[in-house]
C-alpha cells in the first residue's frame, strides 16, 4: 500500500494543487483577493515589457501582480534546490492537462517529439516578452491556458466563465489546450513549448545542474542498457538515446518528475544531490 | 552537427512565428478593454468591433473614485462578472455583485467585467454611476470600428 502511494504521489499533488488554485474553491487566489490565476495571481504579465511606460511601466505591472510575482519568485528558487517540482507536482493548469489526458485514449494522441522544444520555447517566450515593445503585437491572455483551464473547470459554476469560452477567442483557447494538453501525448506539449513560467524555470533548471546542493534527476550511466523506457515514460521528451545506446537527459526540457525513475528495470535511474 | 543546428534555427523560427500569429489573433466577437472610474476624468473612448453579431467585450474596470458602490449601465446591454467566488474564504472580504451594480469596491481595486451586446449599431454610452447616491461619475463612449481596445 505505502509503495503505490509512493508511486502515485505526483497525482495526489497534482489533485491538491487543482483544488487549491483552480475555482470552484479557489483557495490559494482568494489569499490574494482574486477567484482565478488572473489579476494579482497573473503569473505569466508581469515580467512582459510594455510597449508604453518603459520601467515604471514594469514597476506597475510587478505591483499589480505581487501574488503571481511571489509566486514565480518561490517557484524559481524551489528549482534552484529541488528542480521543477512547481511544474511536475503542483502546478494546478499542467496538472489539469495530464490527468485529462489519461482519458484520451493513446491513438487519438499526437506525438510532439519531434520538435526541437528547447528551440522551439525560447523562439515563442522572445515574442512574448518583447513582442509589445518591439511592435510585433502583445500575446498575453491569448490562448493562455491559465484562464482557458481554470475558466473551463469554473463554468458549471459561474455564468461569466461560460460567456468567454463560448466566444470565438475561448473556443480557439480550447482547441490549443485541447491539441497540446488532452490531445498531446503525456498531456504536457503546452508546458513544454508554450508555458513561459516553464521556459524561465527550465532555464534556471539547467544553470543549477553544476551545482552540488541541488536534487536532480540522473542517470547511472554504468546501469543503463539502453531499453528506451525512459524516453517512452518521459512527458516532456527531455531523454534522448545517444550513440552508445545510453539514456541522455536534458536538463533544459526535464520536469523532475521522476516517471522515469519509477520505470526504469535496472534501477538506474534516481533523484539527489549526490551521483547514484 | 550542421543538421543539428539547421533543426534548432528551424524551430527558434518556428516558436518564433506562432508566438507572432498568436499576438496577432485577434476575433470580430471579443475584445480586451482597460477603463478607470475616476471623477472628472478625461475618458478615450472604447473602440470594439463593427461586428452586429454577439459582442463579448472583456473591462478591467479600476475604481479610483472614491464611491464604494458603483453602477455600470448601457442600453440593453448584459454585465457580467466573475466575482464573487463560487465558495468564500472566510478571510476574504467580497464586493456584492449584481449584473452591472457592484457594492464595497475598496479604492484601487480591479472588476473584471464581461459587458456582452447583442445588435446595437452606432456608438453607445456607458454610464458609470455612484449609486449611494445616484450621481453620474463618467460617461465613456463606445464607438464600433477602430483599434483593438488595448488590454490591462
Amino acid at each position: 500500500m505505502a509503495a503505490i502511494i509512493k508511486m502515485k504521489m505526483r497525482y495526489i499533488f497534482m489533485i491538491m494543487g487543482i483544488a487549491l488554485f483552480l475555482p470552484p474553491l479557489s483557495l490559494i487566489p482568494q489569499f490574494a483577493g482574486e477567484v482565478n490565476m488572473c489579476g494579482a495571481v497573473c503569473p505569466r504579465m508581469f515580467f512582459i515589457i510594455p510597449s508604453k511606460g518603459g520601467a515604471s511601466g514594469l514597476l506597475n505591472n510587478i505591483n499589480s501582480m505581487w501574488f503571481g510575482v511571489t509566486l514565480v519568485s518561490a517557484i524559481l528558487l524551489s528549482t534552484l534546490f529541488l528542480g521543477r517540482l512547481w511544474c511536475s507536482h503542483l502546478c494546478p493548469v499542467g496538472g489539469a492537462s495530464e490527468l485529462g489526458s489519461k482519458g484520451i485514449p493513446d491513438k487519438l494522441k499526437i506525438n510532439f517529439s519531434f520538435m526541437n522544444a528547447p528551440a522551439f520555447r525560447y523562439g515563442y517566450l522572445f515574442v512574448y516578452i518583447a513582442g509589445a515593445v518591439i511592435g510585433i503585437g502583445n500575446i498575453t491572455c491569448k490562448l493562455c491556458n491559465f484562464r482557458v483551464l481554470p475558466f473551463l473547470i469554473g463554468s458549471p459554476f459561474v455564468p461569466a466563465y461560460q460567456t468567454y469560452l463560448l466566444t470565438t477567442m475561448g473556443i480557439a483557447g480550447l482547441f490549443t489546450i485541447g491539441l497540446t494538453g488532452f490531445f498531446a501525448k503525456g498531456g504536457r506539449a503546452y508546458c513544454n513549448l508554450l508555458c513561459p513560467i516553464g521556459a524561465i524555470d527550465s532555464i534556471v533548471n539547467y544553470a543549477r545542474s553544476g551545482f552540488g546542493f541541488s536534487r536532480k534527476v540522473k542517470t547511472d550511466q554504468a546501469r543503463c542498457t539502453g531499453c528506451g523506457r525512459c524516453i517512452d515514460s518521459c512527458m516532456v521528451w527531455a531523454i534522448k538515446m545517444d550513440e552508445n545506446r545510453k539514456a541522455q537527459r536534458n536538463d533544459l526540457s526535464c520536469m523532475s518528475c521522476r516517471e522515469c525513475e519509477k520505470v526504469c528495470p535496472e534501477g538506474a535511474i534516481g533523484y539527489g544531490k549526490h551521483k547514484i | 552537427m550542421y543538421r543539428s543546428f539547421l533543426k534548432t534555427a528551424f524551430f527558434v523560427i518556428a516558436g518564433i512565428a506562432i508566438g507572432i500569429m498568436f499576438a496577432n489573433f485577434k476575433v470580430r466577437d471579443y475584445r480586451h478593454a482597460s477603463l478607470v472610474i475616476k471623477k472628472n476624468a478625461k475618458t478615450k473612448p472604447l473602440h470594439i468591433s463593427d461586428y452586429n453579431g454577439r459582442q463579448v467585450i472583456a473591462i478591467s474596470v479600476k475604481n479610483l473614485h472614491g464611491a464604494r458602490d458603483i453602477e455600470l449601465r448601457l442600453k440593453d446591454a448584459e454585465f457580467q462578472s466573475w466575482y464573487p467566488p463560487v465558495i468564500k474564504m472566510p478571510f476574504g472580504k467580497w464586493m456584492e455583485v449584481d449584473g452591472g451594480k457592484f457594492r464595497e469596491v475598496e479604492f484601487g481595486k480591479r472588476i473584471p467585467l464581461y459587458l456582452i451586446i447583442n445588435g446595437q449599431s452606432g456608438s453607445m454610452e456607458l454610464e458609470i454611476i455612484d449609486s449611494s447616491n445616484g450621481s453620474l461619475i463618467q460617461t465613456v463612449h463606445l464607438m464600433k470600428g477602430g483599434s483593438n481596445g488595448g488590454h490591462h
